[in-house]
C-alpha cells in the first residue's frame, strides 16, 4: 500500500528537494498558494528513530528555502488526493500560519530539578494501611502542587527577563518529575540565536535547577495545533 | 457553587497531563493505544476520588473505618493501573492525554 509521509507546509514553490525519507520520492503537493512536502511510501509504515533524524533534517533544508510549517512526525496521508483536500479544506489558516511562524524558529528551554525524587521515592509502594496510603499521597499532593507554584513562578520570571510576547511562548509546569518547566520561545530567524543566549545566561541564574536551552530549530511546537485528519 | 468549581478547576489543572498524547490509531498499536487512553481515565479518575477522599478525611466527615477502606481500595486501584500498563508496554508515569491549548489531563 502506497501512502504519504508528511512533512512540511510551504508556500508555493518553484523547486526543492526531490529524495525524502529512505531515498524514496518527495512529492510536492499543491493546493491554492500552498505545497505539501510528502515521501511517497510503499509499504509497512513503519518508522524508526533515524526516521524522525532524518524527517527533522528534511524540514531544516525546507525551512532554510523559506518559510515553512513542520508537520509532526509520523503524519500519514492516504494518498495525494486526500493530501489535497486537506490543504484545500484549511488553506486560509494554514497560509496565516505560514505567514507568522514560517520564518521564525523555535529556541526550547528545560529546566531540571536538581533534587528530583528517585523512582524509588515517588510513593508508589505499598502503604501499610488504607489511612497511612491517604496521608503518604496528601504528603505528595502538597510536594506536586508547592513544585508547580514554583515552575510557575520560573516560567513568569523567564518570559518577563527575555520580553516574550505572550503569544510566541508555550511552557509547561512539572511535566514529569524531573522537569520543572518545559518552555519554548519564537523568534525571527535572524533574532534566534541571540534570543538563545540571553536564555542561557537567564536559566544559569536560577538556582535550584539545571538549564538546558536548545534550539533554534524550526517552530514544532507552535504548529501542533494546526494538525488536521488527512484521512491518515 | 463558585468553591467547588473553583476546586473543580484546581483539580483539572492539578491533573492535567494523564491520557495520552494522541491514540495510535496504527492497527499494530491500537491495542496499547486504547489501553493508554483508558488506564489514563481511570487514572484521572482515581486520582480525583483520591482528592476527594483526603479532603473528607481533613475534614472529620469521614469514620476510622471508611478512612481505611477507602485507602485500600485507592492504594489497590493505583497498584492495578500500574500493573495492567506494564503489561501492556506503558510506562506508568507516561499515563496522560494533551489537552490542546489548555494542557494535559494530568
Amino acid at each position: 500500500m502506497t501512502r504519504l509521509l508528511a512533512h512540511a507546509i510551504t508556500r508555493r514553490a518553484t523547486g526543492g528537494p526531490s529524495t525524502g525519507l529512505r531515498g524514496r520520492p518527495l512529492e510536492q503537493i499543491a493546493a491554492g498558494e500552498l505545497d505539501l512536502w510528502a515521501t511517497r511510501w510503499d509499504g509497512e509504515p513503519t518508522l524508526s528513530r533515524d526516521d524522525a533524524f532524518a524527517h527533522h533534517d528534511l524540514i531544516a533544508v525546507l525551512c532554510d528555502a523559506g518559510p515553512c510549517l513542520p508537520v509532526r512526525f509520523g503524519t500519514w496521508l492516504n494518498d495525494e488526493a486526500s493530501a489535497r483536500r486537506s490543504l484545500e479544506a484549511e488553506q486560509d489558516r494554514f497560509a496565516a500560519a505560514v505567514d507568522r511562524l514560517g520564518d521564525r524558529r523555535e529556541v526550547a528551554i528545560t529546566l531540571l530539578w536538581l533534587d528530583a525524587p528517585s523512582p524509588e521515592g515517588r510513593g508508589h509502594a505499598v502503604a501499610p494501611s488504607g489511612r497511612a496510603f491517604l496521608e503518604r499521597q496528601r504528603a505528595l499532593n502538597a510536594v506536586t502542587d508547592e513544585r508547580r507554584s514554583v515552575a510557575e513562578a520560573l516560567f513568569e520570571g523567564l518570559r518577563r527577563d527575555l520580553a516574550v510576547d505572550q503569544a510566541d511562548v508555550r511552557h509547561e509546569s512539572c511535566p514529569s518529575a524531573e522537569v520543572a518547566l518545559s518552555m519554548s520561545l519564537l523568534a525571527r530567524r535572524d533574532a534566534a540565536d541571540a534570543l538563545k543566549a540571553r536564555a542561557t545566561v537567564a536559566v544559569g541564574a536560577i538556582e535550584g535547577v539545571r538549564g538546558v536551552v536548545s534550539g533554534p530549530w524550526p517552530p514544532y511546537s507552535f504548529t501542533a495545533d494546526l494538525e488536521t485528519d488527512g484521512g491518515g | 457553587m463558585e468553591d467547588e468549581i473553583g476546586t473543580l478547576r484546581r483539580e483539572l489543572e492539578r491533573v492535567r497531563g494523564v491520557l495520552p498524547d494522541r491514540v495510535d490509531v496504527d492497527p499494530e498499536g491500537v491495542e496499547q493505544g486504547l489501553a493508554k487512553l483508558v488506564l489514563t481515565l481511570v487514572e484521572f479518575l482515581r486520582q480525583l476520588l483520591e482528592r476527594q477522599a483526603i479532603r473528607r478525611m481533613d475534614g472529620g466527615t469521614l469514620t476510622d473505618d471508611e478512612i481505611e477502606r477507602v485507602g485500600l481500595a485507592l492504594m489497590r486501584l493505583e497498584a492495578k493501573v500500574r500493573e495492567l500498563a506494564e503489561a501492556f508496554g506503558l510506562d506508568p508515569d507516561d499515563l496522560n492525554l494533551g489537552l490542546g491549548p489548555i494542557g494535559k489531563l494530568l
